[in-house]
């Protein structure tokens, strides 16, 4: 069974900010980026996602850490 | 959670403090301890603050804000070391001395105050939500500028009818410092609420935990004559509170530094058992 991209970025998220700020960044990011819903976020919208997400992360981990998780997202999506 | 551990280093830190505060008699030994002491916890600080920002590359916003608040402990830290009234450099007058600790503690004020408007304004450089209405965040602001303002204007007050004295002029760059530093406790506990069950959570509550911990010490100094507490024993309580804000400091400062290094030691553990299987 393929992995759902808005419940891995979740995951990953959620270990830094919390659940609750995890949540609604990717509802926020996913809205501005894509116009859609986390649950609406195909594969092919996973990268846009995660480009989005990027500047949110650089500012509270850095961005050679930004890029490890990011990394990370991306190899678990299979991007 | 081994971030929970930090919390056994502002305990640590007031047990050892007053436990040897109390071997030392009063008088110039006590002092000199004081001294010693000071400088010993602002020297914890600033490590603490200089770990979290080593952590981020040059002219990241949060590397910026955590190197400027450890710019505010190691320049405080100087002065104490230099020209402090019980530690300083042989050689220098009476106003030198009070002169350049001025000098210094202005920078370092400067320094702190910026820095702590930075964290507090992380939550909307990052683009993410507080916790709460708009009504509430501001109500919580408010509060927080009143209690300060509360707190340490009273010492400020007294000390702005004192102008011609160096030292009432280093007690009000202090005090401005700490009115906006207490100014922004609210909206860095939001954050620390905002991102509560996450790694990131820690540093910001521990932040949030070192200011009310300068608050009270502000407190004490502030309301030092309604206190009407004996000499000695204010200045035990005094130090007690400034040794914990310290300690928070550095534990702050580590634990940003480990939340970010759980991603890097994640990504590499991932890398190495990926290429341990191929």
């Amino acid at each position: 069974m393929s992995a759902v991209p808005h419940e891995v970025v979740f995951k990953h998220l959620a270990r830094y900010l919390g659940p609750h700020t995890a949540r609604t960044a990717i509802r926020t990011f996913a809205d501005r980026a894509l116009k859609r819903t986390p649950e609406q976020i195909s594969l092919q919208d996973a990268p846009a996602l995660l480009l989005a997400l990027k500047p949110m992360m650089r500012t509270l981990i850095g961005a050679d850490e930004c890029e490890a998780v990011l990394r990370d997202i991306g190899r678990e999506l299979g991007l | 959670m081994r971030t929970r551990a930090l919390l056994v280093i502002p305990l640590v830190v007031a047990v050892l403090y007053l436990f040897s505060q109390a071997l030392v008699p009063l008088g110039p030994q006590r002092l000199t301890f004081y001294g010693a002491e000071v400088a010993s916890v602002k020297l914890l600080a600033t490590i603490g603050c200089f770990v979290a920002a080593a952590r981020f590359r040059r002219g990241e916003y949060l590397g910026v804000a955590w190197a400027l608040l450890g710019a505010d402990y190691a320049l405080l830290f100087i002065k104490d070391i230099l020209f402090g009234r019980a530690i300083h450099v042989a050689g220098l007058t009476p106003e030198a001395s009070a002169t350049w600790r001025a000098m210094f503690v202005i920078c370092a004020n400067l320094s702190g105050a910026i820095a702590s408007v930075m964290l507090a304004r992380a939550w909307a450089v990052a683009g993410i939500a507080l916790p709460g209405s708009r009504t509430s965040q501001r109500l919580a602001s408010m509060v927080a500028v009143i209690v300060a303002v509360a707190i340490v204007g009273n010492g400020l007050w007294r000390d702005l009818h004192n102008l011609q004295d160096t030292e009432a002029v280093i007690a009000i760059a202090s005090c401005l410092g700490d009115v906006v530093s207490f100014s922004v406790i609210a909206p860095i506990l939001l954050t620390a609420l905002a991102m509560r069950g996450g790694a990131l959570a820690w540093p910001w509550a521990l932040l949030t935990a070192s200011y009310c911990a300068w608050l009270i010490y502000d407190m004490c100094w502030s309301f030092e004559r309604q206190w009407n507490l004996a000499g000695p024993t204010l200045r035990t309580v005094e130090e007690f509170w400034r040794a914990v804000a310290c300690a928070l400091a550095l534990a702050g400062g580590v634990a940003q530094a480990w939340a970010i290094r759980s991603a890097s030691g994640r990504s590499r553990t991932a890398t190495e058992s990926r290429s341990t299987t191929s």
